[in-house]
């Protein structure tokens, strides 16, 4: 079965040469031409192995300059690897940054022969799905315009639509998807979905873990040019985010020895007596939130408490300012805080409390710490909140009440 | 995809180190994909060239003109270049045979070095044989001017000048050995273009110089006895003066000399296919 992955990279690295000063260029050049590697380079990835095979769908983490795009560009063929081998089979579409394979100075109908010509389509496929390709993008009379005179959105239309009409056995995308208005995106990720479950094969960089997680299964992890962590999506995108969280933490840390700890900050948070994340809140539960905020004058702070779903999705926020609360003073530096949310409505799923600590005058925004907590329970309920609500038993219609026959009410 | 041959070994002897360059000529063999994308790019050429100017693909008869014009009024006017060769046809019959081949020849050239820079958005998204941009923008510019040419003998035709019509093939293969030269020499400075900066200054400067060397607004005999014998290394100068032969004297005698004409155009395009894929899987690197 090895020979049935779409993608097979064995070892592959990627040296870049440096090439700004001319005698540089001219020494590659020289290099090139008698066939032997490029001396003075920089690396940009090293190490890579990578198997893909057909239906799986991988989403590559990484910061930014780990070198995601590289890859990409080597399994695409845009680049040939330093080292190593890269092996692809089947029609390979992608979508890399904007623009992709997209020439400015060419109109978007003869972009779409271009890049369906790329993909491996002959003149009379071309021909026959232009029409199509053309009502997908949706961009209008700018089909005969230039690329250049399109806007980002109309050039992700324009991408996408062809991707869509040629549907390849491998998509490779850059992060696209943010682009797009909501209708497209809306479009774009149906799209995708039926494609994962028709079979496709998905190649996806992206820096949102909920596309990442929604669409793949499995995830790499690149790091400084290669791969840290490999496997279940789940597994790396979490370790990823831990490994950022880990980041800003010791980020807080130094800025907090710089400004010699002498700021507002909350210094302890719980959620119903603990100050570990919660594995089990049943719906509908009281949330107690408590905590200690540390003030460097002597003066009480503001507490400001937030709800956020676990995507970063702001839920509910508050603030001691707000509800004009008191908090308890337990010495000249330290105040404590209390929140009942009373019969939280939150359905299940997970979700964090965010604590800020802000100046007195309630304008600065010092310092944030938050716990995350699970809401369990059985619901089928849709969204993220139940609202209050009844439905009524057979409701009559009041004679007045017009039966619209319009459907865009 | 291109299947790798070990076609040759040349192992030129520099002074003091011996240079072994093994040629791995990729034969992009001319796949039905391929062939798609030439024809996309050698269509655009034709509509993007002069796209946004007035007069269209006119400019292309137009600009030649205008020189075969200005040549003509100064040498053949005001220095009054008088010749034999020329007695029949007249200077400006005489002067717009040769030109239109090195026309044909340092316009595809010209063009040519941009062919992958002016590419760049491409280069660096897709996986395309980048010998295409060089081809596309070559055979462009090369069928524009023979078309061009091609005018201009009927226009000499309808003066009644006296060419020798059933020398026609003669001109046409004279013509393959430009688009030869042309497509090898275009595809080194295209790939130089994208490492040096200096290509798109320097070489329209040599093609200028390369111009008044080759016997086009003047005939080979108004050269210096003992230049005549190398005229022939200059392959322009060969064509050119073969072109002329054919049409205005009737008289093409292939010799050992034409043979090895036609082996070293085929060995130009061949080494400049050489150079270019050496260096085209680096362009993104460069660009």
């Amino acid at each position: 079965m090895t020979s049935q992955a779409l993608i097979e990279l064995t070892g592959v690295g990627k040296n870049y040469p440096l090439a700004n000063k001319a005698t540089d260029r001219l020494a590659a050049l020289w290099d090139l031409l008698l066939g032997r590697p490029i001396r003075r380079t920089r690396n940009i990835l090293h190490d890579i192995d990578l198997r893909v095979l057909p239906g799986c769908s991988v989403g590559i983490i990484g910061e930014n300059g780990a070198g995601k795009s590289t890859l990409l560009k080597l399994i695409t063929g845009v680049l040939r690897a330093s080292q190593g081998t890269v092996k692809t089979r089947g029609r390979i579409g992608a979508l890399l940054e904007l623009g992709a394979g997209f020439h400015p100075d060419y109109t978007g109908r003869e972009n779409i022969s271009l890049n369906a010509a790329l993909v491996g389509l002959t003149q009379a496929e071309i021909l026959a799905k232009t029409p199509e390709i053309i009502a997908f993008a949706d961009i209008g009379e700018y089909i005969d315009e230039p690329i250049k005179h399109y806007s980002s959105g109309m050039v992700v239309r324009l991408g996408f639509a062809i991707i869509a009409a040629t549907t390849p056995d491998l998509l490779i995308t850059d992060e696209v998807l943010a682009v797009g208005d909501e209708s497209f995106q809306k479009k774009c990720v149906k799209w995708l979905e039926n494609y994962v479950t028709g079979g496709g094969t998905l190649l996806i960089v992206s820096h949102s873990m909920y596309h990442v997680q929604k669409l793949c299964q499995q995830a790499l992890w690149l790091k400084d040019g290669a791969i840290q962590k490999s496997g279940d999506v789940f597994e790396v995108t979490q370790a990823y985010l831990a490994y950022h969280e880990r980041k800003s933490a010791e980020a807080t840390v130094t800025d907090r020895a710089a400004a010699n700890g002498d700021r507002f900050r909350i210094d302890s948070l719980w959620i119903n007596g603990s100050d570990v994340a919660q594995s089990s809140n049943p719906m509908g539960a009281d949330l107690r939130i408590q905590g200690v905020v540390y003030s460097p004058d002597e003066r009480t702070p503001v507490v400001v408490i937030g709800i956020v779903r676990a995507d970063g999705t702001p839920i509910y926020g508050t603030s001691s300012e707000i509800d004009s609360a008191r908090l308890g003073k337990i010495d000249a530096h330290h105040f404590s805080f209390e929140l009942v949310l009373e019969c939280i409505p939150l359905l299940p799923g997970a979700y964090s409390v965010r604590s800020h600590a802000m100046d007195p005058e309630g304008v600065r925004l010092f310092d944030t710490l938050s716990l995350d907590f699970v809401v369990s329970g059985k619901s089928r309920e849709l969204g993220f909140c139940r609202l209050p609500h009844h439905w009524v038993d057979s409701p009559v219609m009041h004679s007045g009440v017009q039966l619209s026959d319009n459907t865009d009410q | 995809m291109p299947f790798h041959s070990q076609i040759a070994n040349i192992s030129p002897h520099c002074q003091s180190f011996e240079l072994k360059i093994t040629v791995n000529l990729s034969i992009t063999a001319p796949t039905r994909q391929n062939w798609s994308l030439f024809v996309i790019f050698l269509r655009r050429e034709f509509t993007g060239q002069y796209l946004g100017s007035v007069t269209s693909v006119g400019w292309a008869l137009l600009a030649p003109l205008a020189m075969l014009g200005i040549y003509g009024f100064v040498f053949g006017q005001i220095f009054k270049v008088r010749f034999p060769e020329a007695d029949a046809v007249g200077f400006l019959g005489y002067l717009a045979l040769g030109m239109w081949p090195w026309i044909a020849f340092s316009e595809s050239v010209n063009r040519a070095i941009k062919a992958v820079k002016g590419n760049a958005a491409l280069v660096h998204k897709t996986a395309l044989p980048h010998e295409i941009f060089v081809y596309s923008t070559v055979l462009a510019t090369f069928l524009t001017h023979l078309a061009g040419y091609a005018v201009v003998l009927l226009v000499l035709a309808l003066m009644g000048k006296p060419l020798i019509w059933f020398m026609l093939p003669v001109v046409i293969y004279h013509m393959f050995l430009v688009l030869l030269l042309a497509a090898g020499l275009g595809l080194i400075v295209a790939a130089l273009d994208v490492f040096l900066n200096d290509v798109e200054h320097g070489i329209p400067l040599l093609l200028t110089m390369w111009f008044f060397s080759t016997p086009i607004l003047y005939s080979p005999s108004l050269l210096p006895a003992r230049v005549i014998p190398y005229l022939d290394l200059n392959p322009m100068a060969y064509i050119v003066v073969n072109i002329r032969q054919a049409m205005l004297e009737g008289r093409w005698a292939p010799t050992w000399i034409d043979a090895a004409a036609l082996i070293a155009s085929v060995a130009v395009l061949l080494f400049g296919r050489w150079f270019f894929n050496r260096c085209s899987p680096r362009f993104e690197d460069f660009l």
